[in-house]
Order: C-alpha cells, then sequence, then structure tokens
C-alpha cells in the first residue's frame, strides 16, 4: 500500500550517492542529459544570494497544462508555472521567503512547525556563508559637511564615525544638501568589518544635537517616579 | 500502441563518441560555433563548466584545480527539443511541451541521427563509442477515497513490504539493473514517487525513467541505429509489460 499523504523526504539515498562519488552524481550519470533536471549549486532572488551546502538537484515536469519544479532537498517546496522557468522563478521565491521569514526570528518566536522548516532549509541553503555575505541594512541620522570644497564632502554619522562621500556612488540627492544638513540615510554595511558599503537613499530631516545644557534640562524636567521604600533582597 | 495521455515527458538518445581521430579542441567558441552554423533553429543556448579539484585529506589543501568546459545545451524556441554537444558526447532531447502531441520514437531517432552526422562533420570523428535511449515519465495516479493508492493496482514493478510491522509506504525510490531486458544492451529502470505538489495534491505521482545503453559494440552510425531499433522495441516490450490493464486505462489507449 502505498500512501501519498504522508510526506517523507528520501533524500537520505542521493545525499549518500553524492557522497560516494560527487563527480558521478553531478555531471556522469545519466539523467544529467535529461533536460528536466539539474544540479544547482545556488540561486538569487532580488539582492538575496543563497549559496547551497552541495549540489541540488532540481528536476522540472509537466503536470497538466503547467510545469511544476521541486528538488527532493526541499520535498515541501514546490514552484508552478507556465514555463520551465517561470516555475522555477515560483520555487526560488517560495524558499526565500520562508527563509527571509524564519531568519528574522529567535529559536524561541518559531512554533514547531517553523523550527523544522527552519531546519530543514538551513540543511541546504549555507546559513554561515548568508550571514557572513549578506550586507546589514541600517538606519542611519548623519551631518553632512563641505569641509574645505565646494560640495557635500562626507557624512558625520551620530555615532561620530565619518564617511567620506564619493560623489559616484551615493544617491543623487545627496549632492543637494547644504552644509550642516541632517539627512537619515538607509545605509548597506559589511557584516563583518560594518564598514559602509553604499548609502541606499537619504531623506533630508530636521534635526541638531542638542547642548549641554538643554539635556540637563530636559533630563530635570522628565517626571519623577516614588519608588515604595522597602527591603531589596539579592 | 498509442496514448491519447501518454506518460512521457521526455525523451533522448546519447551518443558517446570515440576521440581516437580528434583533431580540433573543444571549448565554448567551438560549441557556440557548432550550435549555430549546424543548429540555427536551436537559439535558447546554455554552457556548462566543469571544475575539478584535488584536495590533501589530511591537510584539506586544494592541490590542484582543473576547469574544464563540458557541454552546450541548445533549446528551440518552444523548449521541445534540445541539441547537447560535449567533447566526446552528442544528445538529442525531446521535451513534451503543454498538451502538444508527443511526436513519436522515429521524429526522436531521425532527428537525432541529423544531429550526429553534423556534430562528427564538425568535429572531423568518425567514431562511435557507445548509444544509449532514455525515457522518462511521470505516471499521476488518482488517491483512492481513504488518500491511498493500491501499487499493484496499476503497475506490476513496485515495491512491495510485508504486511505488519513495516506499516503503509510514503516514498520511495527503486532502481533495477536489467541485463537481459534488451539485446546487445544494458537497462536499468528506475521508479520513484515524487513529492505532492501542493496541500490538495488528489494525486500521486512517480517518475519512471526507462534507461539503455548499447554495450560498447555499436562503432559506427549504421550499427548504432541497427542496435537503436533493438533497443526500443526491447523497452517497449518492458513498458507493456510494467503496467496492469488498470493502469494503462489512465494513458487511455487508443485502438486497444
Amino acid at each position: 500500500m502505498f500512501c501519498p499523504a504522508v510526506q517523507q523526504n528520501i533524500d537520505s539515498v542521493a545525499t549518500c550517492s553524492a557522497i560516494a562519488d560527487q563527480r558521478t552524481y553531478l555531471w556522469g550519470a545519466e539523467k544529467f542529459s535529461s533536460t528536466l533536471m539539474r544540479p544547482v549549486l545556488d540561486f538569487t532572488v532580488g539582492r538575496a544570494y543563497y549559496r547551497f551546502i552541495g549540489p541540488m538537484t532540481v528536476s522540472w515536469t509537466p503536470v497538466d497544462e503547467a510545469w511544476v519544479c521541486y528538488t527532493l532537498e526541499l520535498s515541501s517546496y514546490t514552484g508552478t508555472g507556465k514555463t520551465e522557468q517561470e516555475a522555477y522563478e515560483e520555487l526560488k521565491l517560495a524558499i526565500h521567503t520562508d527563509f527571509q521569514r524564519l531568519e528574522r526570528k529567535r529559536p524561541f518566536e518559531m512554533d514547531e512547525g517553523e523550527h523544522s522548516k527552519w531546519l530543514q532549509l538551513t540543511s541546504v541553503i549555507d546559513l554561515l556563508h548568508y550571514n557572513m555575505t549578506t550586507p546589514v541594512e541600517t538606519r542611519e541620522l548623519g551631518e553632512v559637511s563641505f569641509e574645505k570644497i565646494s560640495r557635500p564632502c562626507s557624512i558625520r554619522w551620530i555615532s561620530g564615525q565619518k564617511y567620506i562621500i564619493d560623489p559616484y556612488r551615493v544617491p543623487a540627492e545627496l549632492m543637494s544638501c547644504r552644509p550642516g544638513q541632517w539627512i537619515e540615510a538607509i545605509v548597506k554595511r559589511d557584516p563583518i568589518t560594518h564598514r559602509e558599503i553604499e548609502i541606499e537613499s537619504i531623506r533630508k530631516i530636521s534635526f541638531r544635537i542638542p547642548q549641554e545644557s538643554e539635556v540637563k534640562t530636559f533630563w530635570e524636567t522628565l517626571p519623577k517616579a516614588e519608588l515604595e521604600s522597602t527591603e531589596w533582597a539579592w | 500502441m498509442k496514448f491519447k495521455k501518454p506518460p512521457i515527458v521526455e525523451a533522448w538518445i546519447e551518443f558517446k563518441v570515440g576521440l581516437t581521430d580528434e583533431s580540433v579542441g573543444w571549448d565554448e567558441s567551438t560549441a557556440k560555433e557548432l550550435i549555430n552554423k549546424h543548429f540555427a533553429d536551436f537559439k535558447q543556448q546554455e554552457f556548462f563548466g566543469l571544475t575539478e579539484v584535488k584536495i590533501d585529506p589530511k591537510t584539506a589543501n586544494v592541490l590542484e584545480t582543473r576547469r574544464s568546459f563540458e557541454r552546450v545545451r541548445a533549446f528551440t524556441e518552444d523548449r521541445d527539443q534540445c541539441v547537447q554537444g560535449g567533447r566526446n558526447l552528442l544528445v538529442y532531447n525531446q521535451i513534451r511541451q503543454g498538451e502538444k502531441e508527443w511526436p513519436g520514437y522515429e521524429r526522436l531517432r531521425d532527428s537525432a541521427f541529423d544531429a550526429l552526422q553534423k556534430y562528427l562533420d564538425f568535429r572531423t570523428l568518425n567514431t562511435l563509442v557507445g548509444v544509449s535511449l532514455h525515457y522518462l515519465d511521470i505516471v499521476a495516479i488518482p488517491k483512492g477515497k481513504d488518500g491511498k493508492i493500491k501499487l499493484e493496482d496499476y503497475f506490476t514493478v513496485y515495491p512491495h513490504l510485508p504486511d505488519g510491522a513495516f506499516g503503509a509506504i510514503s516514498g520511495f525510490r527503486v532502481a533495477m539493473q536489467l541485463p537481459q531486458a534488451c539485446k546487445g544492451g544494458n537497462m536499468t529502470l528506475s521508479i520513484q514517487s515524487l513529492p505532492a505538489f501542493g496541500p490538495s495534491e488528489d494525486k500521486g505521482r512517480f517518475s519512471i525513467d526507462w534507461h539503455v545503453t548499447s554495450d560498447g559494440k555499436t562503432h559506427d552510425v549504421d550499427s548504432a541505429r541497427q542496435w537503436l531499433e533493438q533497443a526500443h522495441k526491447d523497452l517497449r516490450g518492458v513498458f507493456v509489460a510494467g503496467f496492469t490493464e488498470q493502469g494503462f486505462a489512465i494513458f487511455e489507449p487508443e485502438g486497444r
């Protein structure tokens, strides 16, 4: 009796043959001549780049008047489309969507199903590589400075760090700023060094760093909380 | 035997070519020239490379890296035919597209030999090392009311486990070598269940690969042609023996 309702990942068979002779598995096997099956080492969706731990075999099959794209390595994902390419794009999007949703969750935020899906995804996608190569996007405040030239020359981020402006690599709007203009910027940073890779966009804002006396006044005007006097036992 | 709904999704003939008289190298530009010169209708081109890395198992240092061009794949505009060329390889694929009628073995054979001749002339090669014929079928079987499928009702070849401890099978992949099924060749039959395509899937799907390879005595085009006719006949015999009447009914045979 065959019971297809229960999904079973039979990936281990393919994995074993891959380990035994990866070259044969990838290139020498008679099935490589099939145009409906191919090993995929990585893929990109928009700016997200996914590298796989090992080759993932992607297969296509016609179903009714459409194409379905699937991979036994991630058997719960499929893509359907009018063409093979469309079906493959749908498969990539399905994987990408789940990965991005789950990557933003802490383990305790995941239910059992999500945790299991995350384990499945990260057994195929190289998470370490993803984390080390995917830029971090931050929203930052900074002040434009002209220094000694007649156009925006640098940005002093609110953290105190200085960014030298390359007019060819920044949003054009940045070059319209006056000296001392504050901006809110979306910045792509290297995940390891945290250096700026690119300023994606900017928005001019009204802002200034308050003076010390203003900060002091502000602090003093804050309402005071009356705490109950009690004995603290640590 | 002709079917209204044949299970076939792809078939291909693969020729392994001898390199004893090779005088021109094989690289991406040669492959492009081959396709542009002889397969002008095959405009969608894909190029595959091969990287071999030798690693010291003790230190994990890379000792040697070798890159080579592996093959070109060129498709017709509607992707129903594909020609693949490698250094010692010519493959001709026929792919099912939508509800178009399957063009049949004869067209595949004729197109494949036509492509082979062009390849041999272009590469100035004369010898063959082997030929193979491959069919890829996808069989979709409706689930019963209990959501299950009795494999034995449809297939004569299927995995069987004794009742009791094993319970139901939810997925399988089996491959068998059948040395006596084809005269002058080796046949491999692989059957595999496919994952459900969506939660409301009401069918179980099975991928069946029929692969026959010549035993290495097909050294010229004529002997390859003869071998292929025999292989196709034998493969057809195995295909017919592989399904029950109920199984065949899914393909809606004509004149049966």
